[in-house]
């Protein structure tokens, strides 16, 4: 198996995205810029400019529209083919994450928590028909500390919000209050990721670990202990893998100790919670990592500003029996 | 009448006001009983009272507000006379303390608290014979040495992290820790082994806490609020506890304390040196928990102090006018001390036998102001590092040299000879169980020498050297022969050397690495790097005796890997050579044994993997049951998560391919 190299931003990455097709890579940058590749072969289609740090990015459904979110406070809808932008919302600080409900009819954005300003999940109601796309429908109670992540939990009922308390607080969106905290990790959690159909769900942190969650329940099924910090996950579709990314961040490693190992991507057994191995390529703290929906390619995304699209081998699929979700029939 | 009534009853109340009802104090804690007092006629009762006052007035604090005498019919005294004093602590004062107060020749006076009287006029008439209970005998702390783990050759080790305190057994089969038990919270600043691995040591706000035996029970706790440090004598019977105290009070000490560690009981506490004279451990055991020792605080001698009772050996110290240092042989009562040059006298290493003080050896040295003692681990070598002042004439050209004395200290008459070694020395240690000698030395970190010296019959030898090294520790393996040459607190280099075939069995690294620990059976060794002095990618390392990687642990704020120690070896060598000539009928039988164990280790684990897969996939299929069955909402939402057949993508390539060229000649017809 041979990565393609996509190298193009300067920055850090910040997330690495594919549409639900799988032939789109969307990647977002701390150099303002959010790139579009086709994923078979690399080929680089085009770029969004935005107008500051894009710290997180969204793609509807139907591969129409693109929302960004900046840290020149501001979330933007783009066209995707076309490239222009469409309608974009102010805030009063850096827009920390974005993403569309089920079925595209409203956008969540989640805004920093900076001195004055407490961090806050916006609802938006979204409306592709019409010239003014984004209007402001409600926002949830602030959580009095920093936001890492919002996403929408199933059939849109709730939302979950990453905090940087190490707590993972969860809202109802009819009652539009909070209803449920969970208080497994000791710091600040970096990420939430669905597994397909979002029947459970993975949280990273800072400690060191991640844990798998069954979404109906909340009981927690596994922890993955790497040791260190987590800072992005990508779950297997197809087999029971779970990939997991991250490392030290720049500041806290002396230079004449970096040990480049430590930057590999990581692949355990969802089940077992072993590991199976792991793949070297980044030289910098992995940040974001993402599987075609088919389960056949991931991309990751480091600091050091490249992107890789994996294309898995064949022995991969020979490897471990495909996770069957429908039980056999029985006579 | 309306007016009279009326001021009777605010008077009434003004009254109660201003008048709370007197409390009649009606116990007698602050009165004495005094017996014994001589009987005198009634012209001469004054005169004893002032007598009597005078002498149970004579204590701290102590006020007498009332005597009386007792008297008879004919107004003599009886023999007895209460005293009342202002405080119930004065009474009681008087009773443990003038006591048996003698007063003259014929009258010895005797003093009880009076409420005491009560007690005994309510004594049980008949006799009941104390009950006898049933003896229950403590639990075997040596029990870990005969679980079938340990038969096998398993060894435990505690780890802590975070919040958490790991203890596990090392089956490297498996390929990480089995922990046996994990707690949290177990101890407030770190744990500690004793040495022969009988008890874990906690520590806590208020003192310390010994775990052991099978379940891991509390054995006892020793009370001593803000200790800090623990030291157990070499067979575990005894154990010292420090504690900072600012400014101690000298008549009852508090910072260093000395317990017997059965019975939890207290033997005597210490005062502390100066902070800058402070070393840990603060006194020296000699071997089989015989004595404690330090130096006197004025360089006088030594204070060696017997046990258990505590006592300065023969009642006074052992005297040796301006000793600078002393250390203890580890197997014999033997102990050898130094005084350094003082002009014009040169300076002196002398080897003294306890408790006789029997001189054994004595070494004169020229010019050395200090020394280091490095005993090996049986007592059968002492060898002594020694400074010198250079002088004036020395060459600055010249290459630095280090001395050692070396004393063969189990032989007839303690033969000793010298050697020197060039550059100063970075480490040092002895090979256990052996005869050889390890020193790293030379002039920059990143140039370091390493020599490997052997004790011969007559001679110290050279017998491997090592150059251009980034070394700067020393690990034997307990076992000896192997040793592990590490770079700790920097690079973490590690070098794995075979000291009998003098070879090295190769270099790894573990970056950071802060401490070293070998496994007692010498098989397997610990690299760790602490969260105490580094803060990314802390855990540890588990490596054969020959450089193998078994495993690796990262944990997050990991803080301590220690293995459990073992008790002294308690074959003979004769035992150990018998073992070895037939180690193949014991090798036959433990393969079976572990075969038979791996398979039903392997059914375990099995079992589990197809348990945990089962739930897994209970959760997941329940599920995706329930996500088909919300597809109408889904619809409704206008959610389309899953690729429909239909709109499959498919990029289509034209290829037009060049399949022949044919030339065709037309010809033209005139």
């Amino acid at each position: 198996m041979r990565p393609i190299s996509l190298r193009l931003h300067e920055r850090p990455i910040t997330q690495v995205l594919f549409n639900r097709e799988g032939d789109l890579l969307f990647v977002a940058a701390k150099d303002k810029l959010v790139s579009l590749w086709y994923t078979t072969n690399g080929e680089r289609i085009g770029s969004y400019q935005c107008g500051g740090v894009v710290y997180s990015i969204d793609v509807s459904q139907d591969s129409k529209y693109l929302i960004t979110a900046s840290a020149d406070a501001k979330a933007r809808v783009w066209d995707v083919s076309s490239g222009r932008q469409l309608d974009s919302t102010d805030f009063e600080v850096s827009a920390r994450s974005i993403e569309f409900s089920q079925g595209d009819k409203q956008i969540l954005v989640v805004t920093d928590q900076v001195m004055g300003c407490q961090a806050k999940i916006h609802v938006f109601d979204f409306d592709k028909d019409e010239v003014r796309k984004l209007n402001k429908s409600y926002t949830l109670p602030s959580p009095q500390c920093k936001i890492t992540q919002a996403t929408w939990g199933p059939l849109n009922k709730t939302i979950f919000a990453s905090c940087e308390d190490g707590a993972v607080r969860i809202y109802c969106t009819e009652k539009r209050e909070l209803i449920k905290t969970i208080l497994d990790h000791n710091k600040l959690v970096t990420r939430i990721e669905w597994t397909k159909h979002r029947i459970m769900f993975m949280t990273c942190s800072k400690d060191g670990t991640a844990k798998l969650y069954d979404t109906k329940t909340l009981k927690l099924l596994r922890t993955f202990d790497t040791g260190r910090p987590i800072n992005a996950a990508g779950i297997s579709p197809l087999k029971p893998h779970v990939i997991l990314g991250g490392g030290q961040s720049a500041e806290s490693v002396t230079t004449t100790k970096v040990d480049a190992s430590q930057f590999k991507v990581r692949f355990f057994h969802i089940v077992y919670g072993e590991e199976l191995g792991g793949l070297i390529g980044h030289i910098g703290p992995v940040h974001s990592i993402c599987f075609t929906p088919d389960g056949k390619t991931f991309a990751t995304g480091g600091e050091e500003g490249l992107v890789q699209v994996n294309h898995l081998d064949e022995s991969y699929f020979e490897f471990d029996d495909d996770l069957v979700y429908n039980p056999p029939v029985q006579h | 009448m309306t007016i009279f009534d009326s001021d009777e009853e605010e008077l009434v109340t003004t009254l109660s006001d201003f008048e709370p009802p007197v409390q009649i104090d009606t116990s007698f804690n602050k009165f004495i009983v005094v017996d014994n007092i001589p009987v005198a006629p009634e012209a001469k009762h004054e005169k004893l009272k002032s007598i009597l006052v005078k002498i149970y007035q004579n204590r701290p604090g102590a006020e007498v507000v009332g005597i009386h005498l007792a008297l008879d019919a004919q107004r003599n005294t009886k023999g007895f006379a209460f005293i009342e004093y202002s405080k119930k602590e004065s009474a009681i004062d008087a009773a443990t303390s003038l006591n048996n107060y003698p007063l003259d020749k014929s009258h010895t006076l005797k003093v009880n608290l009076l409420d005491d009287f009560s007690k005994f006029a309510n004594f049980e008439e008949t006799y009941k014979p104390p009950t006898r209970e049933d003896f229950k005998p403590k639990p075997n702390y040596n029990q870990w040495l005969s679980d079938p783990k340990a038969l096998k050759g398993y060894d435990q080790f505690v780890t802590r992290y975070g919040d958490y305190t790991d203890i596990c057994w090392n089956e490297m089969h498996v390929g990480k820790p089995m922990v046996e038990k994990s707690s949290v919270s177990l101890t407030s600043s770190y744990v500690q082994w004793s040495n022969t691995g009988s008890y874990l040591v906690t520590f806590h706000p208020d003192g310390i806490a010994l775990y052991g035996g099978k379940d891991w029970i509390q054995v006892n706790l020793f009370e001593h609020r803000g200790v800090q440090l623990v030291d157990f004598s070499p067979e575990d019977k005894y154990l010292i506890t420090f504690a900072p105290i600012a400014s101690d009070n000298p008549n009852s000490p508090k910072s260093i304390v000395v317990w017997d560690v059965r019975s939890g009981k207290k033997l005597r506490s210490f005062l502390a040196p100066p902070k800058e004279q402070f070393t840990w451990p603060a006194f020296q055991w000699s071997a089989k928990d015989k004595y404690i020792a330090r130096i006197e605080q004025l360089e006088k001698g030594i204070n060696i102090y017997e046990t258990p009772s505590m006592n300065l050996l023969d009642d006074k110290i052992f005297e040796v006018k301006g000793i600078k240092d002393f250390s203890w042989s580890p197997t014999d009562l033997s102990l050898a001390y130094f005084v350094p040059a003082n002009d014009p006298l040169p300076a002196k290493i002398c080897l003294v036998e306890m408790p006789s003080k029997k001189l054994l050896a004595e070494k004169s040295i020229w010019g050395a102001t200090d020394a280091r003692f490095h005993w090996q681990n049986e007592g059968a070598y002492l060898c002594v590092k020694t400074d010198k002042v250079a002088t004036g004439k020395t060459k600055k050209e010249k290459i630095p040299t280090t001395s050692f004395e070396l004393f063969r200290t189990h032989e007839p008459n303690v033969p000793i000879e010298s050697f020197e070694i060039q550059y100063a020395i970075k480490a040092f240690s002895w090979e256990p169980r052996g005869k050889r000698i390890c020193i790293i030395h030379g002039e920059f970190k990143m140039n370091m020498f390493v020599s490997f010296f052997e004790v011969q019959k007559t001679s110290v030898k050279l017998i491997s050297k090592l150059e251009n090294r980034k070394l700067n520790t020393i690990f034997w393996s307990p076992r000896g022969t192997l040793v592990l040459l590490a770079n700790l607190g920097d690079t973490g280099e590690l070098e794995f050397y075979n000291t009998q075939d003098c070879e090295s069995y190769g270099t790894q690294e573990h970056l950071q690495c802060t401490g070293v620990d070998w496994n007692p059976s010498g098989r397997y060794v610990t690299t760790f790097v602490s969260h105490w002095k580094v803060q990314t990618d802390t855990g540890f390392n588990i490596w054969s005796f020959n450089g193998d990687l078994v495993y690796s642990v990262l944990k997050d704020r990991f803080f301590q890997f220690n293995w459990r120690p073992r008790p002294k070896f308690m074959l003979t060598n004769k035992e150990i050579n018998q073992i070895k000539q037939n180690i193949k009928k014991y090798q036959e039988k433990f393969d079976k044994q572990d075969e038979d164990d791996n398979k039903a280790i392997q059914h375990i684990e099995q079992t589990r993997l197809d348990n945990l897969m089962k739930e897994f996939l209970s959760f997941l299929q329940k599920g995706e049951q329930e996500y088909q069955a919300l597809e109408p909402t889904r619809k409704q939402l206008g959610s389309y998560e899953d690729i429909d057949p239909n709109d499959i993508y498919e990029s289509i390539e034209t290829i037009e391919e060049l399949i022949d060229i044919k030339t065709i000649v037309l010809k033209k017809i005139n």
